[in-house]
């Protein structure tokens, strides 16, 4: 017991939510606070089987095992999201105990407080875009190449049409963009998901993520809903506690590690 | 925990990470680049958890692979 280390879903400033008892973790373990230094942090006790550094990289690398964890992180981050300001950690935040953790609300307590106050009365909404692959699909000319020349013709064709595509697309993104950065308070744009991911066949232009103020849920949903072209598919999702907007892209980090 | 499908042993499981509620790929974005990174007393490198490889892995382990790619350049 004594061996089994502490894994942090996230941590708070002030007073800890009270949360409706029977919530567990990861692992199904149960969830607890700590308090420490004027912040809270909701952790669990985990089975220092599957929370080694080896068998935690290594468990990291199954997919089976990496949904389940993340998805019981999520679950207890977004609990918390309901009742309180929480800054959600990475996935797999470890320590050896209880007092590693307590050391930690210490030296990072004002790191994170700043991020709990600019998350305060703000949700993430994610939204992505797809394209249909219509250029690279579209049918080729009926009939044969009559020869050499008119085949490569034709080649050079489908190519320009898919590059016509492809800038259109990507401006028709673009515009969707700053559609949704219109009532957003701060954006990201994650990595854009290769179809082998979405199992989807068209292919994703924007994958952003967009910090709404409370109140303005409805007038950002509008700008996104008039944003999207024709040619876009729009999958808007959330609300996300913000996630993708715990680090701050302009303020220089304090030293790293 | 809802009974989450192990996508390995689904006959799709790729496109079983898009279809969930909330699609294990979203959540993901979120909770590998996201969130507050401590330098906990674990340190494993989120960095390095390819989650293309891995999702192709299981792809390939669990269905005959999808034919060969077209020859396109993405």
């Amino acid at each position: 017991m004594a061996d089994d280390p502490t894994y942090v879903y996230a941590a708070g400033e002030g007073d800890p939510p009270e949360l409706p008892g029977g919530l567990t973790g990861v692992a199904d373990r149960p969830l607890r606070v700590i308090e420490a230094h004027g912040m809270w942090a909701a952790v669990s006790t985990v089975p220092s089987t599957d929370f080694t550094q080896d068998a935690l990289q290594e468990r990291l690398e199954d997919l089976a095992w990496l949904a389940t964890t993340a998805r019981a992180h999520h679950d207890v981050v977004d609990e918390l999201g309901r009742w309180t300001t929480p800054a959600p950690m990475a996935l797999a935040t470890v320590y050896l105990d209880d007092d590693r953790v307590r050391a930690m609300l210490d030296e990072r307590g004002t790191e994170l407080a700043g991020i709990v106050r600019r998350f305060r009365g703000h949700t993430e909404w994610g939204v992505k875009a797809y394209v249909a692959p219509q250029a690279t699909r579209e049918p080729e000319p009926a009939g044969r190449a009559a020869s050499g020349a008119d085949y490569l013709r034709r080649r050079r064709a489908a190519r320009d049409r898919a590059t016509d595509a492809d800038s259109v697309a990507h401006d028709a993104a673009e515009r969707l963009h700053e559609a949704a950065a219109t009532h957003a308070a701060d954006t990201r744009r994650h990595r854009l998901h290769a179809p082998a991911l979405t199992g989807r066949s068209d292919r994703m232009v924007l994958n952003g993520a967009y910090l709404v103020p409370a109140g303005d849920e409805d007038r950002w949903r509008a700008a996104v809903d008039d944003g999207g072209d024709g040619g876009l598919t729009v999958e808007i999702t959330g609300p996300w506690v913000p996630y993708s907007f715990v680090a701050v892209p302009a303020q220089p980090a304090e030293e790293g590690r | 925990m809802t009974g989450t499908v192990a996508p390995v042993e689904s006959a799709e499981p790729v496109s079983g990470l898009a279809n969930r509620e909330i699609a294990l790929v979203d959540l993901l974005d979120r909770l590998l680049a996201g969130g507050v990174v401590l330098a906990g007393d674990l340190t494993v490198s989120l960095a390095g958890v390819d989650l293309i490889r891995i999702s192709l892995r299981a792809l390939i382990t669990s269905i005959t692979p999808v034919g060969p790619a077209e020859e396109e350049p993405s």
